[in-house]
């Protein structure tokens, strides 16, 4: 749990930071993207952190092309 | 040539180009072609080369028309801005996850090689933190840096190769007949493969100066590669025979192993590591730099490094995601990986330059 705080804490510092960056540059769209992105790596961080044994990505991708691992 | 603020010359893009295809190179080219070609796998860089020439001709062809622009927008303006952009889609997504595959590559590389038992993410967020630092003074930056380091590493390169001729036996390298046309055909699909990264250069092929050279250049380029590629196969093959060659995880770490001059210069190994770890450098910020580019390309941005921050903590998410281990990784690189290359490197340029032809674009 102290993982996934550490991770939001991280997410939310570098985004304070570069969102005010773009606020005051008036990069409307820099800033969608960015809190796009930056829900993304919360998303795959949150999951990488409560599962980090879980199936990886290349052995999804392997199933899902009907390939042998 | 030195270039303005924003752009790089294509001597420099190109410099980048070679110093990124340097780390796969090693680590993928000398087992795969050894595996497909046995004793014959060093011929394999010959067919690439041929192809490298061609798609360096493609280029040149196109950049007559399109002297400024980036490749989204010669595909865009080629396909028509639908398919272009689902062309291109595809382009961004297979970014993402090279520049994903190269991050877990370094690091599971220096925890096999040289730190074992070591958390993967130690090397990682280290490198990072690097990539973020270096990223935010642009490319400019990059290419000059690269300018510094290509040499260094091409002098590393040819110091290690003399060092290793008393372990070579040159009979390991041969018979090669017409019966081994096939087997180097197949497997110059290893380095073609990673050549192929030159056509993604174009990606940002807007900040790139004086394109009219590509040709002149690229050739040079190509010379350099062909001789490179067979060398570093060769010696591999030579120190160990193909079939020790094709079974070895890192083999030209461990041919580096066997170096010793006079019993007095041994484990020069780390030397190799430190240059690879250069040249993923290279390679992660050359990948990274082509995702922002085509995401301000696709959303109209107007300065993307605001976004470097947080893609760098994405990567190092999916690049932990990726794979469980080696293994998986290696079995992406040559069953997945070296084809989509192929396709996305070789087969789009020349299906966009067939159409433009049609369309009477190019």
């Amino acid at each position: 749990m102290e993982m996934v705080i550490l991770l939001v804490v991280i997410v939310a510092a570098v985004s304070a930071f570069e969102i005010a960056g773009m606020a005051r540059k008036k990069q409307t769209r820099e800033i969608i993207i960015f809190i796009v992105l930056a829900l993304f790596t919360l998303a795959m961080g949150i999951y990488y952190i409560l599962a980090p044994h879980d199936k990886s990505l290349i052995y999804y991708a392997f199933k899902f092309l009907g390939l042998d691992l | 040539m030195l270039s303005d603020d924003k752009k790089i010359s294509i001597r420099q893009a190109i410099f980048l180009f070679v110093t990124a295809s340097f780390t796969p190179t090693i680590r993928i080219v000398p087992a795969y072609a050894a595996q497909k070609a046995k004793q014959a796998a060093w011929l394999s860089p010959v067919v690439t080369a041929v192809l490298l020439i061609l798609l360096v001709q493609l280029w040149q062809v196109i950049y007559r028309k399109y002297r400024d622009k980036s490749l989204m927008d010669i595909y865009c303006d080629i396909a028509g801005p639908a398919a272009g952009t689902v062309i291109l889609i595809i382009y961004l997504l297979w970014m993402v996850l090279l520049s994903a595959l190269y991050i877990r590559y370094f690091a599971m590389r220096l925890v096999g090689a040289i730190y074992p038992n070591t958390d993967i993410s130690v090397f990682i967020i280290s490198m990072l933190a690097v990539i973020v630092y270096t990223l935010g003074f642009g490319v400019t930056t990059l290419a000059r840096f690269n300018e510094v380091l290509l040499p260094f590493l091409v002098i590393v390169f040819c110091l290690i190769f003399i060092m290793m001729i008393p372990n070579f036996r040159t009979d390991f390298l041969t018979p090669v007949s017409v019966r081994s046309i096939l087997p180097v055909l197949n497997a110059s699909m290893a380095p073609t493969g990673i050549v192929a990264y030159f056509s993604f250069m174009f990606i940002f092929g807007d900040r790139i100066n004086n394109k009219e050279n590509i040709n002149k250049i690229g050739f040079k380029m190509v010379l350099f590669l062909l001789i490179t590629q067979v060398v570093i196969i060769a010696s591999i093959i030579s120190t160990f025979s193909y079939r020790i060659a094709q079974r070895t995880q890192l083999p030209f770490l461990a041919a580096v192993k066997q170096i010793s001059v006079f019993n007095l210069l041994e484990k020069v190994e780390s030397i190799v590591v430190s240059v690879w770890v250069l040249s993923d450098f290279i390679i992660i910020c050359f990948f990274i730099i082509c995702i922002l580019s085509m995401l301000k390309s696709f959303f109209r941005l107007s300065d993307p490094k605001p976004l470097i921050g947080i893609y760098v903590i994405f990567s190092y998410f999916l690049a932990m995601l990726l794979a469980n281990n080696v293994f998986e990784m290696e079995r992406m690189s040559e069953d997945i990986a070296l084809p989509v290359n192929i396709i996305l490197g070789f087969v789009i340029p020349a299906i966009m330059f067939v159409v433009g032809k049609i369309r009477k674009k190019v």
